[in-house]
């Protein structure tokens, strides 16, 4: 299972979870393209 | 002759495409070392006896079809245990996620999979990688291979510890405020953090996902570029991650004329232990001997940003973790109670501001850096501690007590350690060498030039005689 339904078994309810990796930043100056 | 399981990893798998030495027979006596030694060090968490022994056997049919993937055919590699592999566990070094199976492998997994690196298994760390000292509550201390007393940094300390016993031909580590350079420093080793956005994090138990990334800990500088140009490059599941192309080049250079380096005394050099201070200095006159060129340069407001990276880093575990702690928190070491209790008194207003510092700083440092090569300092400040030395509540200080490396997860520049010399008590001290985003093959070519200047081998030697000598 994805570790966000682990957690929520974990916990057992429908915590919001979100483990993916999030962007908040770029360094365009060097080229950089999300 | 070198050892076998020292062999770089272009050695190894010249002797491999040589058919010198199968995939199996090279796996079986991997397995066997583990086993072993792992008992000293804990350095393993699980090992992946039947699963490397059945991905070796398909890597050395079709070896004799003649198919080779590329140089890590047939290689055995290891992971820590906050990257996820398929249907095992991934513990992230926590009783929080001890019964987790997961049902997907990282992208640096199926990247190396499809390379023909085998898997040997997953390696111990700091609890979800929150902690340079890899003393984990729950799954024990990592030791030092050059002194089983003291620790060997971490987070990514069971990847360290096992390349530099020679348990694997190199690992796959993270690292968020050094995880992958304090450890590779205090083992002897290579460990590279790559630019920001370089490596996909996917499949990675998240940590801080602005200063999270991946990278290897290898023997040596040619492994660690076999490793980055395996797992770097774009990847859709990972918003951070680049398009840029990823470039590496092989150059071998002989000198390094042309090549200007930095040194920003200012942070870098305060509270540094005298000894690392004078193999910094030695280290000084060795690289202009080499023909490059030193300026000395001048970062502002170093504290700052390192407060911000503080608050940036706490605010983002603990956005992840807050529901797990408020329900669970006995299944979390007393260390990482600590971290979260000063994690969970921080602010929107906090973080913004801090993120808000980030972009002007890094555009000050961008200026600053912009008529040099490479940045130099040294990775550890200091020796390594004596483990259970430290108090659980020092857990998110010893970071900044330790190592110099925390301001660069904070631009996001890519970055390597390097041996820089042996302190007393027979304890490695690194060097790091931090270049300008997406130049990691630039970052790596001067480090081969300086590491070639530099033999380790008699460190080697001391640790096959204390791991490998089976009488």
């Amino acid at each position: 299972m994805s570790l966000e339904q682990y957690i929520r078994r974990l916990l057992g309810d429908e915590t919001m979870i979100i483990s993916e990796p999030a962007c908040l930043f770029s360094l365009e100056e060097f080229g950089d393209e999300k | 002759m070198t050892h076998l399981s020292f062999n770089s990893i272009s050695e190894i798998s010249n002797k491999i495409q040589q058919k010198e030495i199968s995939p199996v027979e090279l796996v079986k006596t991997t397995l066997q070392n583990i086993k072993r030694v792992n008992p000293q060090l804990n350095a393993y968490r699980e090992i992946y006896d039947e699963d490397a022994l059945a991905q070796a056997k398909q890597l050395e049919d079709e070896l004799m079809k003649g198919k080779v993937r590329g140089p890590l055919h047939g290689v055995p590699i290891s992971l820590k245990d906050l990257i996820e592999v398929e249907g095992k566990a991934t513990t992230g070094g926590s009783k929080v996620l001890e019964n987790w199976r997961t049902d997907k492998n990282a992208t640096v997994v199926n990247r190396l999979k499809e390379a023909g690196a085998v898997i040997t298994g997953k390696t111990n760390l700091h609890e979800f990688g929150m902690g340079a000292t890899s003393e984990n509550n729950h799954f024990g201390a990592v030791h030092n291979p050059f002194n089983l007393e003291k620790i060997p940094g971490g987070s990514s300390g069971g990847s360290a510890a096992e390349v530099a016993a020679g348990l694997s031909f190199g690992s796959i580590g993270t690292d968020a405020a050094g995880s992958v350079r304090l450890p590779a420093a205090f083992c002897g080793i290579v460990g590279l953090k790559p630019t920001f956005g370089r490596v996909s994090r996917y499949g990675t138990v998240p940590g801080s996902w602005a200063f999270d990334h991946l990278g290897p800990i290898t023997r040596n500088v040619e492994d660690a570029g076999i490793l980055y140009k395996t797992i770097a490059g774009y990847d859709q599941h990972d918003d951070s991650s680049s398009k840029k192309e990823v470039t590496f080049t092989n150059i071998d250079r002989q000198d390094l004329n042309g090549v200007t380096v930095g040194i920003n005394r200012n942070y870098f050099f305060d509270g540094v232990d005298h000894q690392v201070e004078k193999l910094m200095e030695n280290t000084i006159t060795t690289l202009k001997r080499l023909g490059a060129k030193i300026v000395e340069i001048n970062i502002e407001q170093i504290n700052d940003a390192l407060q911000s990276f503080k608050t940036i880093a706490q605010s983002e575990l603990f956005a992840f973790h807050k529901p797990i702690w408020e329900k669970n928190n006995n299944l979390y070491g007393e260390d990482i109670n600590f971290r979260f209790n000063y994690a969970k008194e921080l602010s929107a207003t906090d973080y913004l501001n801090a993120q808000r510092f980030r972009k002007r700083f890094i555009s000050h440092v961008v200026e600053v850096m912009k008529d040099i090569d490479i940045l130099i300092s040294p990775t550890n400040s200091q020796a390594p501690f004596t483990i259970g030395l430290r108090e659980p509540e020092d857990n998110m200080n010893n970071i900044y007590t330790l190592g110099k490396t925390p301001l660069i997860n904070f631009i996001g520049f890519p970055a390597i350690n390097i041996p820089l010399g042996m302190l007393e008590g027979n304890l490695p001290s690194g060097l790091q060498m931090i270049a300008k985003p997406f130049e990691e093959d630039k970052l790596c070519q001067i480090a081969k030039v300086y590491e070639s200047t530099h033999d380790t081998g008699h460190w080697t030697s001391k640790l096959i005689k204390k791991f490998h000598t089976v009488s």
